[in-house]
């Protein structure tokens, strides 16, 4: 059942440096309008599903058809607002849709299911693709007209390499480390390598190189990636933690984790307010220090604290992230070339869901690691074996297992609580990290040197862009 | 080229209208939906299908 979630998700990842270039090249507006009407079909015919098999195969058209949207609307959004402050405040309103959408959607599920039959989950995509579709006109048309042919081994070989790879990592997150897995990981990695060899050899890439030859560019991404490699992982042993420490049903944590999600959104639209004050880095570490007081502040009172303390930890930590979100996505897409803006975008994609991707695998699994040593070295005299070994298996496994053996039950959740603190307090460790690499290679950008203006800047740019290209070559 | 004739350059850049404020309303609700979509099935997956 979790490939129905699982199936669109590694779909839209794989997919989206591919339609990043096919925006550029038959037309942002234009894919933007075959994406949605994709969507909006796939998503009526996932409502009338009858079988789990045709809901998967409809899931993953709707994976790929989320592919064509994000680099799409990101792009188009540089057509729209020339003026930097303007471009600014659009992509943080346009990207604290991202979270008010995270915030409000598996209340709007639970809601939907009380009411209705369980595809008026799909069913409401229908309205607000129709929506869309309808106001389509309202938005420029741009195309490169120098673009080739899409490469077709490139087209496979990146989706290829990005599916294997978020799939072996998110899995192994899940299961634990076996051969698939591993391979998956090694495969994707393999396939990325034979993917960049031929974008370097190729006159016109699906991917171009020489955009990584931009610092504003590539530090953006770094911090895009960082900040999602530090953050998801965390997040998701906290809403386990809500459950299993603190002792809250599914229902509340949900309810309660939509605070720090409005809190991320407010996050968001704070940046284009603090850089009309400071320059674009020191916005980002403002932020950024907000939101290692959030970590630090859970890794300190974790072990006794109630479901407020922690909630402002979490909220800050939401908060605080916002506008290094907004600035980077800003950045990353600003600082290329108008023709490169859909790849440009569909990298900020990527490195997203890589951030997101590792952090699952890597954050959470040490997370996991501190709690079956802590409670290795904890386990009360006496206690069955049957009982252990399932502790061992995961967190919600163990409160069930420990039910009526008070004290260990307490074993584990005080060794829960030691792995949330390591992981708090080394994600405050790596955002500190964050701010001083954003302070030591971002402090000199200015808005106005990133402006997404093509009728005037873009030729100042190329100018700088053409120097980078020519050393490249 | 100077910080002071860059600047001038970046000044006559278009403000943007109604028209493209609406336009970003439209791309906001694409992302929207796809947000969403991605999470709504989160507490709706136990229900989703006779499975």
């Amino acid at each position: 059942m979790l490939w129905i979630i699982h199936i669109g998700e590694l779909l839209a990842v794989g997919f989206v440096l591919t339609m990043g270039r096919l925006g550029d090249k038959i037309g942002r507006r234009r894919l933007l309008v075959f994406g949605v009407t994709v969507y909006g079909i796939a998503s009526l015919m996932a409502a009338f599903s009858t079988a789990a098999w045709m809901l998967i195969a409809v899931r993953a058209f709707l994976g790929v058809a989320a592919a064509t949207v994000m680099p799409s609307t990101m792009s188009l959004l540089r057509n729209l607002f020339l003026d930097p402050k303007q471009f600014s405040v659009a992509v943080a309103i346009h990207l604290s849709a991202f979270s008010a959408g995270a915030a409000l959607g598996p209340t709007m599920g639970g809601l939907l299911l009380d009411h209705f039959w369980w595809g008026a989950v799909f069913l409401i995509n229908v309205p607000v693709a129709i929506v869309l579709l309808a106001t389509s006109r309202l938005l420029p048309e741009f195309r490169n007209a120098d673009a080739k042919r899409l490469d077709v081994i490139s087209v496979l070989l990146s989706s290829l390499a990005l599916i294997t790879l978020i799939f072996g990592l998110q899995e192994m997150a899940h299961d634990g480390f076996n051969m698939l897995y591993g391979g998956s990981v090694v495969m994707g990695i393999a396939t990325g390598g034979l993917f960049i060899r031929r974008q370097m050899k190729s006159l016109d890439p699906l991917l171009d190189l020489r955009m990584f030859r931009i610092p504003v560019f590539n530090f953006s991404l770094i911090a895009l990636m960082l900040i999602l490699l530090v953050t998801s992982g965390a997040e998701m042993l906290f809403a386990q933690h809500l459950q299993a420490v603190v002792g809250l049903s599914p229902t509340e944590a949900g309810f309660l984790l939509i605070i720090p999600a409005l809190l991320s959104m407010a996050g968001t639209l704070m940046s284009p307010v603090l850089t009309r004050w400071m320059r674009q880095a020191y916005a980002m570490v403002s932020g950024l220090f907000v939101a290692a007081g959030g970590a630090l502040l859970i890794m300190l009172t974790a072990h006794d604290a109630g479901p407020l303390i922690l909630i402002i930890g979490a909220s800050l930590l939401a908060f605080g992230a916002g506008p290094t979100l907004t600035i980077a996505s800003e950045q990353i897409i600003s600082s290329v070339p108008q023709e490169r803006a859909g790849s440009a975008s569909a990298m900020n994609d990527v490195s997203s869901g890589l951030g997101y991707a590792l952090s699952i695998a890597f954050i959470g699994s040490l997370g996991m690691y501190v709690y079956r040593q802590s409670l290795a070295n904890s386990i009360p005299a006496g206690v069955p074996s049957e009982i252990v070994n399932s502790a061992m298996e995961s967190i919600g496994a163990a409160v069930v297992a420990a039910e009526g053996v008070p004290k260990m039950l307490q074993a584990v959740q005080s060794s829960f609580t030691v792995a949330i603190q390591t992981i708090y307090g080394l994600a405050a460790i790596g955002l500190f990290v964050l701010m001083t690499i954003i302070i030591w290679k971002l402090r000199h950008v200015r808005q106005e040197d990133t402006v997404p203006a093509e009728k005037v800047t873009v030729a100042l740019k190329r100018e700088t862009l053409t120097k980078e290209f020519q050393r490249y070559n | 080229m100077s910080n002071v004739s860059r600047d001038k350059r970046v000044e006559k850049v278009a403000k943007a209208t109604w028209r493209e404020w609406l336009g970003l309303g439209s791309l906001t609700l694409a992302v929207f939906m796809l947000s969403t979509d991605m999470t709504v099935l989160f507490l709706a997956m136990p229900s989703i299908l006779p499975t």
